[in-house]
């Protein structure tokens, strides 16, 4: 018993930072299912979003001294505020002109952060950034509880949206936008509205994030975290709110934690070549998802449900 | 109630589609009759505000709409059916009939029930997703989506296109129905001018965006319709 214990948890500060990455991705990826599979936003800008977040949230740490809460507080309007001017650029874009823009933003914020010295620390780095309580040992695993909780809220009001008047809104206008406009919906208001609460969201986990790696780069905001999530959620399912959670456990999941825990690869292989095959496989799993299940491994978003009579509606 | 003065629009600024087009329509259901290319689907995109004019007006209820948004237009009560696209393919039929609803939530349930009893076949396939509906079903839903705005006046293009003969009939007689039942005006546009003339009052001939023949349905002729078809 022992045994299995050891070769499970016997390294657990690594355990826990790959969670700690599966359960980021996650709750971007529910965010970005929010936008892309309900709304038909296709942010490519998920980084930017983050990022700005994780650097608000630093700054007003580290630069500023503030708490944790208005910290997190800041992160949060930082990612929001973002999402909200974005939201308004691209409301009248066809989809390339999205995917453009909101990859122009992210560009723009890692830009600005690599390339400002006095608050953002430029390419020296920023930090360094601690969790808000000290539970000694403990510390990182109630840090992980919280973010499990986090997620978990964001996973309860993915799943709520979908059932309300409010997700059949977004439903509509992510699927039939001139048809939604001429049923007198508000089809921009909708949109700007939807990125700016989404992005709020994304910023809120940027600064989660920060007592996470303690020290902040601008090289933690390459399109690499956009590129994982939207792997995870393609792979997963994008029209279902649990499709970033099973994308990630077959991507982060799989290769991060259980492969470099747990399946003992010569280290020379580990370092060099297990980060190009993984990166050739998750192309690979692209691309048979999208020739093959389009809608990802969960597929299509259930609205079909039982109606208990039509005095319900 | 509608009015459509010296209209002329198209979709390119030197490419006039419909080209100084005047007519009123009534409490009434109203035919436009025409081959492909005629225009008539750029004339009810116009109407409906999702195509600006070049030039002249279009009233409803005395109000003028030229110019006016689509969703402005929607508030006002005309209801706009499209050809193609005319449901939210991943909402289900019950949830396309409540988007469509502009009217408060306890009216909504007996809208809907309205609804069903016009298009029984939707009943049992309320839970079901729009996009895997038939042609015929869509043609229904999308007309019962229309409907739950409180439309005053529909805009239907080619409601039957592509529809087998049996729907054809039996879309027509609901056509009639929810005419002479809910006391909407309607513009129908129509390849299948036998058809849509036992339905309408009066009816407008089409052709390459003029209009040949306006004239009580029952009165027109053979050679004013073949005009219209260029035959």
């Amino acid at each position: 018993m022992s045994a299995v214990w050891d070769y499970l948890f016997g390294s657990p500060a690594f355990l826990i930072f790959g969670t700690y990455t599966l359960m980021m991705i996650v709750g971007l990826g529910i965010l970005l299912h929010l936008q892309l599979g309900v709304t038909g936003i296709g942010n490519f800008g998920v980084a930017g979003f983050w990022g700005a977040g994780l650097y608000a949230f630093g700054i007003m740490q580290v630069t500023y001294d503030v708490g944790f809460w208005p910290a997190l507080l800041v992160a949060t309007a930082a990612g929001g505020v973002l999402g909200l001017i974005t939201g308004w650029v691209i409301a009248d874009l066809d989809d390339d002109g999205v995917l453009a823009a909101t990859l122009a933003v992210a560009t723009i914020v890692y830009l600005a952060i690599d390339s400002e010295k006095d608050i953002t620390g430029g390419r020296v780095g920023l930090g360094t950034i601690d969790f808000p309580f000290d539970v000694g040992k403990r510390t990182d695993l109630a840090w992980l509880a919280i973010l499990f909780g986090v997620v978990g809220v964001l996973l309860w009001y993915a799943r709520r949206v979908h059932r309300s008047p409010y997700g059949r809104l977004l439903i509509a206008t992510g699927t039939n936008e001139p048809l939604a406009r001429s049923l007198r919906k508000p089809v921009k208001r909708t949109k700007v509205g939807v990125m700016a609460l989404t992005s709020a969201g994304m910023g809120a986990l940027g600064g989660l994030y920060g007592p996470i790696v303690h020290f902040l780069f601008p090289t933690q905001l390459t399109v690499a975290i956009t590129v994982s999530v939207i792997t995870a959620l393609v792979l997963g399912g994008q029209q279902r709110p649990l499709g970033a959670f099973v994308g990630a456990l077959l991507t982060v999941g799989l290769f991060d934690i259980v492969i470099k825990l747990y399946v003992p690869l010569p280290k020379d292989l580990l370092e060099h070549a297990f980060p190009v095959t993984k990166q050739i496989i998750f192309g690979a799993l692209l691309i048979f998802v999208l020739l093959f299940r389009p809608l990802g491994f969960l597929g299509r978003m259930r609205r079909e449900r039982h109606v208990k009579g039509l005095s319900r509606v | 109630m509608f009015e459509a003065g010296g209209i002329w629009c198209g979709y390119e600024a030197d490419i006039d589609v419909i080209k100084g087009l005047d007519f009123t329509v009534g409490q009434e259901v109203f035919a436009i009759l025409g081959a492909n290319g005629a225009g008539k689907t750029t004339l009810l995109s116009a109407i409906a505000g999702l195509l600006p004019l070049t030039s002249g007006s279009i009233r409803f209820g005395g109000k003028t709409i030229s110019g006016v948004p689509p969703w402005r237009i929607a508030a006002l009560g005309i209801g706009f059916v499209p050809q193609e696209r005319g449901v939210f393919p991943d909402l289900t039929v019950l949830d396309n009939l409540r988007v469509g609803g502009l009217v408060a939530k306890h009216a909504r349930g007996e809208r809907i029930d309205e609804i069903m009893e016009l298009f029984p076949a939707l009943a049992d396939l309320r839970n079901q997703r729009a996009g895997t509906l038939s042609g015929g079903e869509t043609k229904m839903v999308a007309a019962g989506r229309a409907l739950m705005q409180d439309a005053k006046l529909l805009l239907m293009d080619e409601p039957t296109a592509g529809l087998s003969p049996l729907y054809v009939e039996n879309f027509f007689d609901r056509i009639r129905r929810i005419h002479e039942t809910k006391g909407v005006a309607i513009i129908i546009t129509e390849q299948n001018a036998t058809k849509a003339l036992e339905v309408a009052d009066r009816a407008m001939v089409l052709s390459l965006g003029e209009a040949m023949t306006i004239t009580d349905a029952k009165d027109l002729t053979t050679d004013q319709l073949r005009k219209g078809y260029k035959i």
